[in-house]
């Protein structure tokens, strides 16, 4: 049983102990951190070599709440994908930030803390797809959504990477609490947020469709779809590395993740699933023009990576047995590309197509093993990526000839596009520039060998994603998906080379319709949902500043704001409810007149404060307010509350009169004197506030339980040695109450001293 | 002629802080308990202060350290109130359980509700005490810068 | 008894409230003890139908509510520690901003607010 969280353990120990290597040495950090990862990974082949397996750790049980972990087919995929990609971009970086850094003009310890940083961002991925608990899934998420924040926004001194970092935790982050609100809605329904259980009663009891689009808004923020999807490409602003990693193999996929993880939920509810197909299918369109003509490399990826997480949500969205394959696919070759821009950018100091080509002779090894990831992205044979587009093809197959043709111009323009990148960086006039570091190099070509290997040996992709799929899209079944080469000519073959044709065919004439296509999309970037995001900001922030305005004009008007309003309502509430017409007057008897009377004082007491010429007079008024109700509570019998009744007002006086003397008399006589010109409009909100905390107490006090706890008390108090039935009560029954409100005193204390420092100034 | 009122006062210190701990004591079985007890001494120390002045009365320990006696009563209220979790109980169980036999002699009861109503006390009086003190440093400040 | 107390409840509020609503800082202050009163009276005059004898209560003899006693007791303490917060920020007011007016104070914050903008972008 304890196996299971290995793999969990070791991914969460990478960044502590990456974090005290690179006290040590910062250069450290990059290797244990990685070998690290690699142990991590280890263990997680071999623990999957033992079969699917599940862990559940109680947390809350008297909530129903527990830590729940799965060892299966979709985790053990995506979490190989997440560490093997992250070992490697781990080192990567160790040759990539000393140089960043230096640019950025900060020091080279830094890049202990993105290491770091990296391999939290790792160990929260690893989470996200281990926990089996629609709450753990959820707080996974989040965990994914802080740390890329901090990762997008490392160039701390960079205004374009913090407002990407900030545009990235907006709307991941809300479009995570849309998520929340659809696990909690789902936890109502079936009374438990574990998963398993979940899709069991699911299977008898279809899950509402507000829950799923829920979660589907959260899982398309977190994928990078229409219409959130302009966050990616602003998020490019971010290192190089964590552009590789968080948008190739690890934040991007989390929301397509989220949703084959959620498959079975999604399954019976067609009309979700036929929303999510529409989204896929644009995004392709999307992701895919847009890269036809972005000029930066990281932009023309990051819309590459747009338009290939659509394709993989319309797999999801078609119940292909494909979509696990198709994301562990895309995975090494993205990375492999963001991973190859990147060193040409250390290399050149470049980052725009434009300014780069021919560099096919300077950097002889980029390229080859670059040109093996392009090749995988473009889904040409001997490469894995065939058998992504092989099962992309597959599922369209069997929808008709319309889904058919949209697949092909989307794999089409995938071609063209990456054509379009490796040509122009590496074809064209020769560009002579140094060599680039090895180790920058190195993952470049492991990456790129993993790419060919899954090409040549498509066997050994087979168990691998049947298992995924075993244990996301065809839930509870076997999986029947096969991967082979097939020389013939069925339908998928013939799709590719249509494809592939119309790909080369618009690489060809790219030149005659780059300029057009780029004038569109200017155009509908104008009024796209990246335009929508900035009005609205720019709105609230128009907003805030507009009501901070009102709010401070007068703060007479703020409070009355808040009062009159809720007074009303009170007053609403009441003439609503059948409560209205029970009011109960009670009885006066002979023994109550003490208290008649008492109360007649205070009130006597509280009228003439408002008539008050002098502060003097005003304090001992309150006080005399407060003397009465004392007398009124000993009066009522509850000697407890008079006798500290009548201690505190006694101190409130004397402290209210030290106030006093601390106040300059000048002040206070010309307060005093404009404090005498009242409002009409006060007069009728104290009106207002004071009828309804009127009728509301009356109301109350009218429909007091017959059966109360308070007599249960009494009984109690007895067994729990204390005769005093309050004492019992403040110290035993609602001992709990009582510490929270003396943490209330003890911040008012502090509230004090730090006001009235000292040593302060004056 | 000189005034019979600070001796007094300072004379009405002890006993008055004698009573506020007599009512923490014996709050379990009568009238009385951790706030009246903290009001009350708290009281006693204001009425130093407004007799005999911030230095006179600075003199005293407690009034020196009344806000990390404050901490300290916060400690206590959370010790009682959390440490039987340790030991497997829900949060504010109190010793003896219900059903065990009690110890104590009248209004005065051996209970662990005793060391909670201690906190409430010393937070309380922590409380008043340094409002009160502060409040006289800023009169002297006051009266130092004054016209 | 119930109406004359909920009468005196909403007495005390609607003082408290028109105090609050004034434009000197020492009478907002009252005000809000004035609120803090009326509420701790409210908890305890649900107890006001049926009281007793709180201690030592003999077999059988009414009880005054000590829930509603714990209640009262708890919101009397919590009120006297925020009134002498609030005593000291009028103090802190009165001496960072020089007046105890609070339209002075949102001319001072509105000032600030200016400024801060002007600075900015």
């Amino acid at each position: 049983m304890p196996v299971l969280v290995l793999p969990i353990l070791l991914s969460l120990a990478c960044a502590p102990l990456a974090y005290f290597a690179g006290r040590w040495r910062p250069g450290a950090a990059a290797w244990v951190g990685a070998a690290c990862a690699v142990a991590a990974l280890a263990a997680l082949c071999w623990e999957l070599t033992l079969g699917p397996a599940r862990l559940v750790l109680p947390w809350a049980p008297t909530w129903g709440l527990s830590l729940e972990f799965t060892r299966d087919g979709l985790s053990g995929l995506y979490a190989a994908m997440a560490l093997s990609v992250g070992a490697l971009v781990v080192l990567y970086s160790r040759a990539y930030m000393p140089h960043h850094l230096a640019e950025e003009g900060r020091p080279a310890r830094d890049e202990v803390r993105f290491q770091v940083l990296m391999l939290s961002f790792m160990a929260a991925m690893v989470l996200l797809v281990t926990v089996d608990d629609l709450l753990l899934l959820f707080i996974a998420l989040d965990l994914t959504t802080i740390v890329s924040y901090l990762l997008i926004g490392f160039d701390r001194d960079d205004p374009e990477s913090r407002a990407a970092a900030l545009l990235s935790l907006v709307l991941t982050g809300a479009t995570s609490v849309v998520f929340f609100a659809g696990a909690m809605a789902l936890g109502l329904q079936y009374g438990t947020f574990s998963l398993p259980l979940v899709f069991e009663r699911a299977a008898t009891q279809p899950a509402s469709t507000g829950a799923l689009v829920c979660l589907a808004v959260g899982a398309l923020g977190k994928s990078a779809q229409v219409p959130f999807h302009f966050w990616l490409p602003r998020a490019m602003a971010a290192p190089t590395p964590v552009s590789s990693y968080l948008h190739s193999a690890a934040m991007v996929a989390a929301g397509v993740f989220l949703l084959q993880r959620l498959y079975p939920l999604f399954e019976p509810a067609v009309a979700v699933r036929d929303g999510l197909l529409a989204i896929g299918f644009l995004s392709m369109t999307v992701g895919s023009l847009m890269a036809l003509v972005a000029d930066p490399f990281k932009r023309v990826l990051a819309y590459s990576t747009i338009a290939q997480y659509g394709y993989a949500l319309v797999l999801v969205a078609l119940g292909s047995e494909g979509a696990p394959l198709y994301v562990a696919a895309h995975a090494p070759c993205k990375a492999a590309l963001f991973l190859t821009v990147g060193a040409i950018t250390q290399v050149t100091g470049k980052k725009k197509l434009s300014e780069v080509s021919g560099l096919r002779h300077s950097l002889p090894v980029l390229a080859g093993a670059s040109a093996v990831g392009a090749a995988g992205l473009a889904a040409l044979p001997l490469t894995v990526g065939f058998f992504k587009d092989e099962v992309f093809f597959h599922a369209l197959v069997e929808k008709g000839p319309l889904f058919m043709a949209a697949g092909l111009v989307g794999a089409g323009l995938t071609l063209a596009y990456t054509l379009r990148l490796w040509w122009g960086l590496f074809g064209g006039p020769r560009q002579d520039v140094p060599a680039a570091p090895r180790l920058l190099v190195a993952p470049v070509v492991v990456l790129a060998a993993s790419v060919l290997v899954g090409g040549l040996l498509p066997g050994l992709l087979v168990a691998p994603s049947r298992a995924a799929a075993a244990a996301s899209m065809v839930h509870g079944g076997a999986s029947s998906l096969e991967l082979a080469y097939h020389l013939d000519a069925r339908a998928e073959n013939l799709l590719a080379l249509g494809a592939w044709a119309l790909g080369a065919a618009l690489f060809a004439t790219r030149l005659t319709w780059t300029p057009m296509l780029t004038r569109v999309l200017e155009g509908t970037s104008k009024v796209g949902p990246a335009h929508g995001y900035r009005v609205l900001l720019h709105q609230l922030d128009r907003l805030s500043t507009w009501l901070h305005e009102k709010e401070v004009r007068d703060l007479r008007d703020r409070v009355a704001s808040v009062l009159v309003p809720t007074g009303l309502l009170g007053m609403t509430v009441l003439w609503v409810t059948p409560l209205r017409d029970r009011f109960i007057a009670g009885s006066v008897g002979w023994a109550d007149v003490t208290l008649v009377m008492a109360l007649a004082f205070a009130s006597a007491a509280a009228l003439a404060t408002l008539r008050a010429r002098n502060h003097l007079v005003l304090v001992m008024l309150i006080s005399c307010v407060g003397f009465s109700l004392a007398m009124v509570f000993a009066f009522a019998a509850a000697p407890d509350v008079a006798l500290t009744s009548v201690l505190v007002e006694t101190t409130f006086t004397l402290l209210f009169a030290g106030l006093l003397a601390l106040l300059p008399d000048r002040r206070l006589e010309r307060a005093q004197k404009e404090a005498q010109q009242p409002r009409g409009r006060d007069r009728i909100s104290a009106g207002i506030a004071g009828a309804s905390a009127f009728l509301l107490s009356w109301s109350a006090l009218s429909h007091l339980q017959a059966d109360r706890v308070g007599t249960q008390t009494v009984k109690l108090a007895e067994a729990a040695h204390s005769p005093n039935v309050v004492a019992a009560v403040l110290t035993d029954f609602r001992g709990l109450d009582t510490v929270g409100e003396m943490s209330v005193v003890l911040a008012a204390l502090l509230g004090v001293t730090s006001l009235l420092k000292l040593k302060g100034k004056g | 002629m000189r005034s019979f009122v600070p001796p007094l006062s300072r004379m009405l210190l002890w006993p008055s802080l004698i009573i506020a701990l007599s009512f923490w004591l014996k709050g379990g079985g009568e009238v009385g308990g951790g706030f009246p007890a903290g009001a009350l001494a708290g009281l006693a120390v204001l009425l130093q202060y407004v007799v005999t002045g911030r230095e006179q009365t600075r003199r005293y320990v407690v009034v020196r350290y009344a806000a990390p006696l404050a901490g300290v009563g916060l400690l206590l209220v959370v010790g009682t109130a959390f440490l039987p979790v340790l030991a497997g109980y829900t949060p504010v169980s109190l010793f003896p359980r219900p059903g065990q036999p009690g110890m104590g002699a009248g209004a005065f009861h051996l209970h662990t509700a005793l060391i909670f109503e201690g906190g409430l006390m010393l937070i309380v009086f922590g409380l008043v005490v340094t409002v009160i003190d502060r409040f006289a440093l800023s009169t002297a400040n006051q009266g130092d810068e004054g016209p | 008894m119930n109406l004359i107390a909920s009468l005196v409840v909403g007495l005390l509020f609607a003082c408290g409230v028109r105090m609050v609503l004034e434009r000197e800082l020492v009478r907002v202050a009252c005000g809000t003890v004035l609120i803090t009163n009326s509420s701790v009276l409210l908890i305890l005059a649900g107890s006001f139908a049926e009281r007793g004898e709180a201690v030592n209560v003999p077999q059988g003899y009414p009880v005054t509510d000590p829930v509603l006693q714990s209640l009262a007791l708890t919101a009397i303490v919590i009120g006297f520690a925020v009134s002498a917060l609030l005593l000291t920020l009028v103090h802190r007011t009165q001496r960072a901003h020089g007046s105890l007016r609070t339209d002075r104070l949102v001319e001072a914050e509105m000032k600030r607010v200016h400024d801060t903008e002007k600075e900015g972008p």
